[in-house]
């Protein structure tokens, strides 16, 4: 591993992405807790005052209402600023402000996490080639008889470790652009912002060493 | 009038209603494990589709002095007058060969997206079971068609060597002696694999 500042960088950003995901799956779970609890509370304070004043009494009630009726209304199919999503499952659910954005922020981490991948994916491909190009060469002493590496040689790359690697993180990397692909499919602009401004993050940290600019793998594109 | 997304979450479920088209929808398991199979097997096309088109840039951006040598029966690639009748003899025949190579190119890419949007359709209607068989095809599909693109991409990289050293040993820019011929060429055959490292590790 040669630790020049670049790749310093690099894994100081992984690092930082990887907590600020848990950070933000912690705040939308403590988000939903807490919510429960409060509208508890606002339960107790509305039977106590239902004695005293009725402004008091009435904006108590429209404002319990309120938070319900903003989360209803189904699936938007065009671009909107709300902030009752849902985030990919069920039990993800954003309803507030701070939900969405720790939303936001898990997503902006996925994204960068989803280019990392990618970049990672190359290099230990390239690497594999490398060791593997060293073994077909010198199977053959002239010229001529590499030609011959063709079929043999199918089964060596097939059975290799490094081979299952490299199929295990791409269905890793298929899974997660589905997802962000999904994500985006919500409409919610800062969401979709999100995807964007990680994704764009994301290659400017890990895009130097791409040695192809444009991948075939790449879904949705 | 329903909402075109059924749902806005994955979900599992033993019914698929509404797939991609009006009235198209599948019941019970049967049924799921049906339409499951179809979208692995898309997906493994896709997976080879994208391999065909890494086969194709290959193939076109080969050197015109190996264009007799990618059969791998020794014979024919022995011979280096074959590799000769290769290349093409004149400004037309190039033309020709580069629209081929690019209508081929062209239909490969269509093919690929209509795939792509199809998969994207389909793993759009959150059903659990089909993402996980699209995740699962593309496993499937990487781990053939992507040993396939590294056999073909360590192919063509010894092709374009291979160039180089029999021109060092046929032009005489190293020593002609015998013994130092081969172990030059194989000196320059590491050295050349160590620079086209360089240029791919950039």
């Amino acid at each position: 591993m040669i630790y020049t500042r670049q790749i310093r960088i690099a894994y100081m950003a992984i690092i930082v992405t990887v907590v600020a995901m848990v950070f933000a799956y912690i705040l939308m779970a403590f988000q939903n807790t807490t919510s429960a609890t409060t509208m508890n509370h606002m339960d107790h304070g509305h039977m106590d005052m239902g004695n005293g004043g009725t402004d008091g009494h009435n904006h108590v009630g429209m404002d319990m209402n309120n938070t319900d009726r903003t989360c209803a209304g189904g699936m938007l199919m065009f671009f909107h600023t709300g902030k009752c999503e849902f985030i990919l499952f069920e039990t993800l659910r954003t309803k507030d402000v701070g939900g969405l954005v720790g939303a936001c922020v898990a997503i902006f981490a996925l994204a960068i996490i989803y280019e990392g991948l990618k970049v990672f994916r190359e290099m230990l491909l390239q690497k594999a080639m490398l060791t593997g190009n060293k073994y077909a060469i010198s199977n053959g002493s002239s010229s001529q008889d590499t030609m011959v590496i063709s079929n043999k040689n199918v089964g060596l790359h097939m059975m290799t470790c490094s081979h299952f690697v490299q199929t295990v993180l791409h269905m890793v990397q298929v899974f997660i652009s589905y997802c962000l692909m999904l994500v985006f499919m919500t409409y919610n602009v800062w969401l979709c912002l999100s995807v964007i401004l990680g994704a764009g993050i994301g290659y400017f940290l890990f895009g130097w060493r791409k040695a192809i600019v444009v991948d075939i793998n790449e879904h949705c594109h | 009038m329903e909402a075109k997304p059924m749902s806005e979450y994955f979900y599992f479920s033993t019914t698929v209603k509404n797939f991609m088209f009006e009235d198209l929808s599948f019941h019970g398991s049967a049924g799921v494990v049906c339409v499951c199979l179809i979208i692995f097997s898309f997906t493994v096309l896709l997976e080879g589709t994208k391999s065909l088109i890494f086969y194709l840039r290959l193939r076109q951006n080969q050197n015109p002095l190996t264009y007799g040598k990618t059969e791998t029966s020794i014979q024919t690639e022995r011979s280096p007058l074959f590799s000769a009748l290769m290349i093409p003899s004149s400004v037309s025949e190039i033309k020709q060969k580069r629209l081929k190579f690019h209508i081929g190119g062209y239909l490969l890419h269509s093919v690929d997206l209509l795939l792509g949007y199809l998969l994207m359709l389909a793993v759009m209607s959150y059903d659990a079971y089909i993402l996980i068989a699209v995740i699962l095809g593309s496993g499937v599909g990487y781990f053939v068609f992507g040993a396939i693109n590294t056999r073909n991409q360590i192919k063509f990289q010894a092709l374009q060597m291979s160039v180089y050293d029999r021109y060092d040993s046929q032009a005489g820019l190293t020593n002609s002696d015998a013994s130092t011929n081969d172990a030059s060429t194989n000196g320059s055959r590491y050295g050349s694999n160590g620079n086209t490292c360089d240029k791919t590790a950039r």
